[in-house]
C-alpha cells in the first residue's frame, strides 16, 4: 500500500488518494504478479506476501522490464521465511522475461 | 477493491477479516470458527469419514486430516502427499482439514501429537499417516468388492477410481465411501507400505496446497481474527527480565479514546484493554507504570561476556565426551592452533507478532492463536480459565512464522486468557507490539567457544579440544533434562551418538565439553537451536586448523571422514556442485562447511568477495542436503533457500544486546533483517539415501554462516571470530 501512497503529497488537511490493496489487484487473482507467484509457489508462511506482491506490482507499473538492480532497489519488504530468490524469479516472469 | 480516503485525519480504513469457513485450506473450514457443539463430521456436506485420516465426499474429494502446524515450512502439503500416496486418490481432488486439539482430545488423540518443531513434522508422522491412508484405501477397496460381490484381490485402484477388470466395472471413492465407513478397518500395523521408489505423489515436487489464499489477501492469520463485540488489549511486561510491577496510575489514562480498563495480567505485566488495538496501545504508552526492576539491571552484554570468558577456562564442565587424551596430545603436538569465538543472543522476529484472542464464558472457552503446539495452548487455556479441557478449544490458523518461538511457552495464551477472564463472554484480542515482541522473546542462547588443536609434523590432526561455554535452554525451561549438572543438549551437532546430530570427524585424541553459564535472559529454541552456533564454532575452527596445516579446507576435512560416509557424501556433493578448486573470478573466494542436525546431513559452499573497503558481497551458496527420504523436493529446495536467508541474516546483523538488564534492539531499525538485495544465488543439491528419515526445516541453516565466514577468511586472510558481521572490520 505504501508503494502507491509514496507518489502523492499531503496538501493541507484534505487529500484525495486512490489506494489499491491486494484484493483490488485483480478480481480473479490473475494479475501477472499473482500468476507468477503461483507458478513458483513463492509464499511460505505468506504473512508478508501481500506486501511483496503489491511492491512487485507497483515496480512493474513503473518499470515493465526491471533489471535485477531495479528489483533490488524496489523490493525492500522484509521476508523472514527468506523467499527472496523465488520473488526475484517471479518478478522476472511477471515482466515477461525468459526464466 | 479501491478505496478513496478524503481526509488524512481519518483513521486508516482496515479491511474486515471475518473469520470465515472459506478461509481455511480446501474451502471446508472444518474446526475453524465452528460453534463447537456441532460435530464437524456432520457439517462436512455429507462426506463420509472412512477413517480418522480420510473423509471422502460424494464428488470424490478426499479430505485429509492434518495434525501438525503449518508455519510456511510446507508440512501440510507433505503430510497430505504421504497420505494421498497410500490412499491412491486423485491428487487434484485433495483438501485438508487441520484438526484442533479439542477434537483430538475428544477422540482420545486419534491423530497423535500436534506439536510441530525439531524438524519432526514429516519424519515424526510419516509412518502412521501413511498407514492411515493405506487403511482408508483398503476399506474403500473392500466396500467396492462387497458391492460387486467379488474378491477384493481382483480390484485395482488408481486416482480414486476402482476397477474390476474381469467384469469391466468401475466406480469411484465418492460412491463407496459411505459403505467403506461402516467396515471394520484392517490392522494398520500389519500393512505393507509402498516402496518410496514407486511413489507417484510423495517424492514429487508438487505445488503446495495452501498457496492461493496467500496471493489475494484472503488468508486469515490469528492476528486478523475479528469477532462480534471484540475488545483489544496491548501489553507491557517489565523490560528487565525478572522484574515486577510496582505500581501504575490508571486515572491518568481513563479519559483516553476507547479506554476500557487496565488489567494486571501477572506479577510483571500490565495490559490495557480498549475498543481498538490502536487505542489500547496509545493508552498503554501513556500509562504511568513504576517497575521494580530487580537485580537484572546489573546485567549487560559486557558482564555476560565476562562470565562466559571465565567459563572457557573453568576446570569442571557440564557434560563432555572424549576419545584418547586430547590435552596431552595437543601439549605434545608439533604445532598448536587455538582460537576463541563468540556468538550473541538472537531473536525469533516472526513477522506475525505474538497475539492471541480469547473468549471465556461460564461453560466454555475458546482461543484463536498461532501456535506450534496447539495441545499446550489448550492446556494453558484450561489452566487459566479454570474450565476443564473438554470445555475448551483452540482454533489454530496457520502461523505467520514460528521458528521455535511458538512451540514452547504459550505465554501469550496465558496472558490473553487472564485478560479475557476479566470480561466474561466478551472476546479479547491481545497483540504484542513489535517492541514488546523483541523485548520478550525466548532468545537463542549466548555462548563462547575455545578450540584447541594439535597437528603433527605432517599437518595431520592428532588432538582436538572443543569447549562451548554458554547458557543452557534446558536449565531455563526443562530442568529435569539436566541430570547431575550435565546438559549435552547445548553440544547438539557435536555428539558422539549417531542418527541425530553426530560429530562427523574421527580424531585420535578428542575432547568435546560444555560449560554452563546461565544469565537472567530467558532462552529457548531458535530455528536450528544449538546447531547454529556449534556449526560456526566447529567449521570455522576446522578451517583455521586446515590453514595452519597448510592444507586445502576440503581435503583436510575429507581425510577425517572415512568413518562418516553420509557426512562426507554431502560435503562432496556441495563441493562438486560448486566446482571446488576451479578458478574463480578475481576477488571471489570460497568457503566450505558441513554439519549434521535433526537426523539430516548438510554441507555448504559460499562464494564471496570483500572489497578494499571491507564491504562483503555473498554471490552464491551451494547447499547439499541428505534428509533420507524427500517427500517434496520443491518444498525442500524452498526450505533450503529460506534457511540461507535465515542464517545469513543472523550472520550479517543478528544481535540482541543487553544494557541495564533489558534488551535494547526493539525494532527492525536496530535489529536488522536481510533484504532481497543481499540474497545470494542459492543452488540446492538434494542427495537422499532413502535409508532414514531426516528433518528439513532446520538442518541447513547451520552450515550457511560458517561457509560464508570461511570464504571471508579466504578473501581477507583473517578469520572472523565474532558475530554479527556488522560489528567486524573485515579488512
Amino acid at each position: 500500500m505504501r508503494r502507491l501512497l509514496g507518489a502523492h503529497q499531503w496538501r493541507g488537511d484534505a487529500v484525495l488518494l486512490k489506494i489499491v490493496t491486494i484484493e483490488g489487484l485483480s478480481p480473479t487473482a490473475s494479475h501477472p504478479v499473482q500468476l507468477a507467484w503461483a507458478v513458483f509457489d513463492v509464499p511460505q508462511c505468506g504473512y508478508r506476501q501481500s506486501g511483496q506482491i503489491m511492491a512487485a506490482a507497483a515496480l512493474l507499473a513503473k518499470k515493465p522490464k526491471p533489471t535485477d538492480e531495479d528489483i533490488d532497489a524496489a523490493m525492500t519488504n522484509i521476508c523472514r521465511c527468506g523467499t527472496y530468490q523465488r520473488i526475484r524469479t517471479a518478478v522476472h516472469m511477471a515482466a515477461g522475461d525468459k526464466i | 477493491m479501491t478505496m478513496t480516503v478524503f481526509s488524512k485525519a481519518a483513521a486508516p480504513s482496515r479491511r474486515d477479516f471475518i473469520v470465515s469457513v472459506a478461509a481455511a485450506g480446501g474451502g471446508l473450514g472444518l474446526g475453524f470458527h465452528l460453534p463447537f457443539d456441532i460435530d464437524p463430521a456432520a457439517a462436512e456436506e455429507a462426506g463420509a469419514e472412512v477413517n480418522a485420516w480420510v473423509v471422502v465426499k460424494p464428488d470424490d474429494t478426499c479430505v485429509i486430516r492434518i495434525a501438525r502446524a503449518e508455519m510456511g515450512q510446507g508440512t501440510l502439503t507433505g503430510l497430505a502427499q504421504l497420505v494421498a500416496e497410500e490412499l491412491e486418490c486423485d491428487w487434484n481432488k485433495v483438501a485438508t482439514d487441520p484438526i484442533t486439539p479439542g477434537r483430538n482430545l475428544a477422540r482420545k488423540r486419534v491423530w497423535g501429537d500436534m506439536g510441530t518443531g525439531g524438524s519432526r513434522g514429516i519424519r515424526g508422522s510419516q509412518d502412521y499417516v501413511r498407514r492411515g491412508g493405506a487403511v482408508a484405501r483398503m476399506m474403500l477397496l473392500q466396500a467396492a468388492a462387497n458391492e460387486w460381490n467379488v474378491p477384493v484381490g481382483e480390484l485395482t485402484v488408481s486416482d480414486g477410481v476402482l476397477s474390476h477388470a474381469a467384469s469391466n466395472r468401475t466406480t469411484s471413492y465418492g460412491k463407496v465411501a459411505a459403505a467403506a465407513a461402516k467396515l471394520q478397518p484392517p490392522d494398520a500395523k500389519t500393512i505393507a507400505l509402498k516402496d518410496p521408489k514407486n511413489w507417484k505423489i510423495a517424492g514429487k515436487p508438487l505445488k503446495r496446497l495452501d498457496t492461493a489464499p496467500k496471493l489475494n489477501g484472503s488468508k486469515v492469520y490469528a492476528i486478523d481474527v475479528k469477532l462480534p463485540g471484540m475488545m483489544c488489549a496491548a501489553i507491557k511486561d517489565c523490560p528487565v527480565f525478572g522484574g515486577k510491577v510496582a505500581s501504575f496510575d490508571e486515572s491518568k489514562i481513563a479519559h483516553l479514546p476507547g479506554f476500557k480498563r487496565v488489567v494486571k495480567v501477572n506479577d510483571s505485566a500490565i495490559a490495557v484493554v480498549a475498543d481498538t488495538w490502536w487505542h489500547a496501545k496509545t493508552a498503554l504508552e501513556a500509562l504511568p507504570i513504576v517497575w521494580n526492576e530487580g537485580d537484572g539491571t546489573a546485567q549487560s552484554s559486557a558482564t555476560i561476556a565476562e562470565r562466559l570468558k571465565e567459563g572457557l577456562s573453568a576446570t569442571s564442565d557440564n557434560g563432555n565426551w572424549q576419545v584418547g587424551d586430547a590435552p596431552k596430545a595437543i601439549a605434545d603436538a608439533a604445532k598448536k592452533v587455538e582460537a576463541v569465538y563468540a556468538t550473541p543472543f538472537l531473536a525469533h522476529a516472526t513477522m506475525e507478532p505474538m497475539n492471541c484472542t480469547a473468549i471465556v464464558s461460564a461453560d466454555k472457552a475458546e482461543v484463536w492463536v498461532a501456535t506450534q503446539n496447539a495441545e499446550a495452548a489448550l492446556a494453558a487455556l484450561s489452566e487459566v480459565s479454570g474450565l476443564p479441557l473438554d470445555k475448551c478449544e483452540i482454533h489454530r490458523p496457520d502461523l505467520g512464522g514460528g521458528f521455535g518461538r511458538r512451540g514452547g511457552s504459550q505465554d501469550y495464551v496465558h496472558q490473553a486468557v487472564a485478560i479475557a477472564n476479566e470480561f466474561p463472554g466478551t472476546p479479547v484480542k491481545l497483540i504484542w507490539s513489535r517492541e514488546e515482541d523483541q523485548a520478550h522473546d525466548f532468545y537463542r542462547p549466548i555462548s563462547q567457544f575455545r578450540g584447541t588443536a594439535g597437528l603433527d609434523a605432517d599437518g595431520n590432526l592428532i588432538g582436538l579440544h572443543l569447549r562451548v561455554c554458554g547458557q543452557s535452554i534446558n536449565a531455563f525451561s526443562n530442568q529435569s533434562a539436566v541430570v547431575g549438572g550435565k546438559d549435552m543438549r547445548q553440544l547438539q551437532g557435536l555428539w558422539q551418538e549417531p542418527d541425530d546430530a553426530q560429530f562427523g570427524y574421527t580424531v585420535p585424541n578428542l575432547m568435546i565439553d560444555y560449560v554452563m553459564r546461565n544469565t537472567h535472559v530467558p532462552v529457548g529454541p531458535w530455528r536450528g537451536v544449538n546447531t547454529n552456533q556449534n556449526g560456526v564454532y566447529l567449521e570455522c575452527f576446522m578451517d583455521e586448523v586446515a590453514h595452519a596445516a597448510g592444507k586445502d579446507p576440503l581435503e583436510f576435512r575429507r581425510a577425517l571422514m572415512a568413518k562418516h560416509p553420509k557426512h562426507l557424501a554431502v560435503l562432496d556433493a556441495a563441493a562438486a556442485k560448486a566446482e571446488w578448486g576451479k578458478p574463480l573470478p578475481p576477488g571471489v573466494h570460497r568457503g566450505i562447511a558441513q554439519f549434521m542436525g535433526y537426523g539430516s546431513y548438510s554441507a555448504a559452499v559460499a562464494e564471496v568477495s570483500v572489497s578494499n573497503q571491507g564491504k562483503l558481497k555473498v554471490h552464491r551458496m551451494v547447499l547439499a542436503l541428505n534428509c533420507g527420504h524427500a517427500v517434496n523436493p520443491g518444498q525442500i529446495a524452498a526450505q533450503v533457500e529460506g534457511s540461507v536467508a535465515f542464517g545469513l541474516t543472523a550472520a550479517l546483523y543478528g544481535e540482541c544486546t543487553v544494557e541495564q538488564g533489558r534488551m535494547t534492539k526493539l525494532n527492525f531499525d536496530t535489529y536488522e533483517i536481510m533484504r532481497l538485495a543481499e540474497m545470494p544465488k542459492v543452488e540446492t543439491v538434494i542427495v537422499p539415501s532413502y535409508d532414514f528419515w531426516g528433518g528439513v526445516g532446520e538442518p541447513t541453516i547451520c552450515v550457511v554462516t560458517p561457509a560464508v565466514l570461511n570464504a571471508i577468511a579466504a578473501a581477507t586472510g583473517k578469520p572472523v571470530r565474532t558475530l554479527p558481521l556488522k560489528n567486524v572490520r573485515l579488512v
